[in-house]
């Protein structure tokens, strides 16, 4: 007959088998005082009093915790008592289940329950609506119709106003939580301790006890009137407030790490970003100038072929007005008004010559025709091509070149007329008595350098900063278009054009273009 | 000016379609004592120096029917070696000097020119 539990009536087999195990079982105690050991089954025991571990404790754990308030130590107490209790529930769960080969989690729980009635905690009554299963669903309802915690405290006369059953909820818990492999937690509702007819507990997964309880209360509502206070043991809700806490260090420092990740990866999209900023300015910058360069050519060489067929026709009536002067000037006259006046008309046609030049060379568009060079054979066509130039007449040549030379790819003829404007630049600004241009050729790393050094007037700093600028002239004749056409030619190049000069110290232009 | 000394007297020929400007040079230079031959014809000019001893010849570039440069490849095909100055109008240098000047022609000149600059390189050409 099962006597040490009471439970729902299909379950009793099985709760009867465990009675008779468990019974035998402590048939096998042994005390023997001389040595001071209880044995049950090889297995050492100590009797403890009841009431020194329920009211008499929680009294000392008061006196001890008096500065903490009443409420205060009573929680600790009651955190001790369940902890070490559900300490032990969970270690004799292991051992009998071993012990006594238990499989299915039902057959643990019943040996748990009879073992409870054996070993003096309490005996069990299960309710039918009880669903112990082994998930976070797991529910279980029943009374402790003989606790030896409300006893104790009944026994002693004093009153309670909280549930004082901790211990048997500790251990009922630890042993269940291993028996079906889930945390659970006991929650004594009603307590004979504080007045309640029963004690009586809810076991449940810590998420849901809440809900339980409350889902009780609402069935019985009668009896929810005197349900005025329960606990939630503090293990689990310490255990959740740790796993919680230790949750959410880890997410605050894995965001922490997360953000300095972001802030590193934003610092350097940051850079990143300043510097295709700062390529893409640049490259709107080259994009314009070469829209610019686009439209100039385009207009120019419509211009540049009108003016060279024009230059032709121009030049033939410009070498009859200046040679019929100067045949004029042949017969000698002795009117000097008339002699002055034929040497300014054969001024005027050379220097309507220079312009015609000048805009031939400013207007006429490159073909793109590369090809591999030696630049002293190209500059010595040009020397020679312009060695009966008037303003060259009063001009030393003086060359300086490297050997070997290396070869460069060029549009040649594109380049001719960047010598030809440096030279004749060089030779004006030494004005007619002339001077020495120094040519000097040296190859640099990945680059040649082509260098004219006059010894003429020099220039002024703010010649110097406006020397590639399109009609910017320091000449009373000039067009102001010569360099800054030479400039663009050098740079279509991948080279440089640059200009160094101190006032009356001569000027030295130097073409820097890439070696082959 | 005795025969003689007409013969004696260097032959130049002025080739250029622009009459005002082949009687400007053939005045200039029979001032300077040249004896001066001037043709408006590229063709011409190569059959005057087969024919005649040219010490020197003035050439322009651009002219119609036989230009400059033909003349001076037609000299060559005909073996004639003249001196020559060429005296061009067009001053784009992107033209066809670069070629000219690997025919072995280097002294060119651009209008409008100082009359005594053609004078010394005529000087010069024909060693005086």
């Amino acid at each position: 007959m099962l006597n040490t539990v009471k439970v729902p009536k299909e379950y009793e087999p099985l709760f009867l088998k465990a009675q008779d195990i468990v019974s035998s079982y402590f048939l096998e105690k042994k005390e023997n005082p001389e040595k001071g050991t209880i044995e049950i089954d090889d297995e050492r025991y100590i009797y403890v009093r009841a009431a020194s571990m329920s009211v008499d404790f929680f009294e000392t754990v008061k006196n001890l915790y008096k500065d903490s308030g009443k409420e205060e130590a009573i929680c600790i107490a009651r955190q001790i008592l369940y902890d070490v209790a559900y300490a032990i529930g969970l270690s004799d769960a292991k051992n009998f289940q071993k012990k006594l080969k238990l499989k299915t989690p039902i057959e643990r729980l019943s040996a748990g329950l009879v073992l409870f009635a054996y070993a003096g905690w309490a005996n069990v009554d299960i309710f039918p609506e009880s669903k112990p299963s082994q998930d976070e669903d797991f529910y279980l309802i029943y009374d402790h119709p003989y606790s030896f915690e409300s006893d104790a405290w009944k026994k002693s006369g004093k009153k309670t106003d909280y549930s004082v059953c901790v211990l048997n909820a500790g251990y009922s818990s630890g042993w269940c939580s291993e028996s079906f492999g889930v945390n659970l937690v006991v929650s004594e509702i009603m307590c004979k301790a504080k007045g309640d007819d029963v004690c009586r507990f809810i076991m449940a997964h810590p998420s849901k006890i809440d809900k339980y309880i409350k889902q009780y209360m609402r069935k019985e509502p009668e009896l929810a009137k005197n349900i005025s206070r329960y606990e939630v043991p503090g293990f689990f809700k310490r255990k959740e407030l740790e796993d919680t806490l230790r949750e959410k260090t880890q997410q605050l420092e894995k965001s922490l790490t997360e953000s300095v990740k972001a802030r590193e990866v934003m610092v350097s999209m940051l850079e990143d970003n300043n510097q295709i900023r700062e390529e893409l300015e640049n490259k709107f910058v080259e994009l314009k100038q070469a829209e610019e360069m686009l439209i100039q050519t385009e207009k120019l060489a419509s211009l540049g072929k009108l003016i060279a067929d024009i230059a032709h026709e121009v030049n033939n009536p410009l070498m009859v007005i200046s040679g019929k002067a100067q045949l004029a000037l042949m017969e000698k006259l002795d009117n000097d008004e008339v002699n002055k006046n034929l040497k300014i008309i054969m001024d005027q046609c050379m220097r309507a010559k220079d312009i015609i030049q000048r805009l031939l060379t400013f207007s006429k568009p490159s073909h793109g025709d590369l090809s591999i060079v030696k630049i002293d054979e190209s500059i010595e066509f040009i020397l020679k091509l312009l060695e009966h130039q008037y303003y060259l007449s009063n001009v030393t040549i003086k060359r300086n070149y490297c050997s070997p030379i290396p070869e460069v790819r060029i549009d040649e003829k594109k380049m001719h007329e960047v010598y030809i404007n440096l030279l004749k630049n060089a030779a004006e600004a030494m004005g007619p008595d002339g001077g020495t241009i120094t040519i000097n050729i040296r190859a640099k790393e990945k680059n040649l350098y082509i260098e004219f050094v006059d010894t003429g007037s020099g220039m002024t700093d703010e010649s110097k900063s406006r020397v590639f600028e399109p009609f910017y002239t320091t000449k009373e004749k000039g067009t102001g278009l010569g360099l800054s056409v030479c400039y663009g030619i050098v740079k279509a190049h991948g080279g440089d054009l640059r200009y160094e000069s101190t006032k009356e110290e001569g000027a030295k232009a130097t073409i820097v273009l890439p070696i082959q | 000016m005795n025969t003689n000394e007409e013969s004696m007297k260097k032959h130049i020929l002025v080739v250029d379609d622009e009459k005002e400007i082949r009687d400007i040079l053939e005045t200039f230079l029979e001032k300077h004592g040249y004896t001066v031959t001037a043709t408006e014809n590229g063709a011409q000019a190569v059959d005057i120096m087969e024919s005649t001893k040219v010490d020197c010849m003035i050439l322009d570039m651009r002219m119609p029917e036989t230009s400059g440069q033909s003349v001076l490849k037609k000299m060559a095909q005909k073996g004639i070696a003249v001196p020559v100055i060429i005296l061009t109008g067009s001053q784009d240098v992107s033209g066809n000097f670069l070629e000219i000047q690997e025919m072995g022609y280097e002294d060119i000149l651009f209008k409008p020119i100082d009359l005594n600059v053609i004078l010394e390189l005529i000087q010069k050409k024909i060693g005086e």
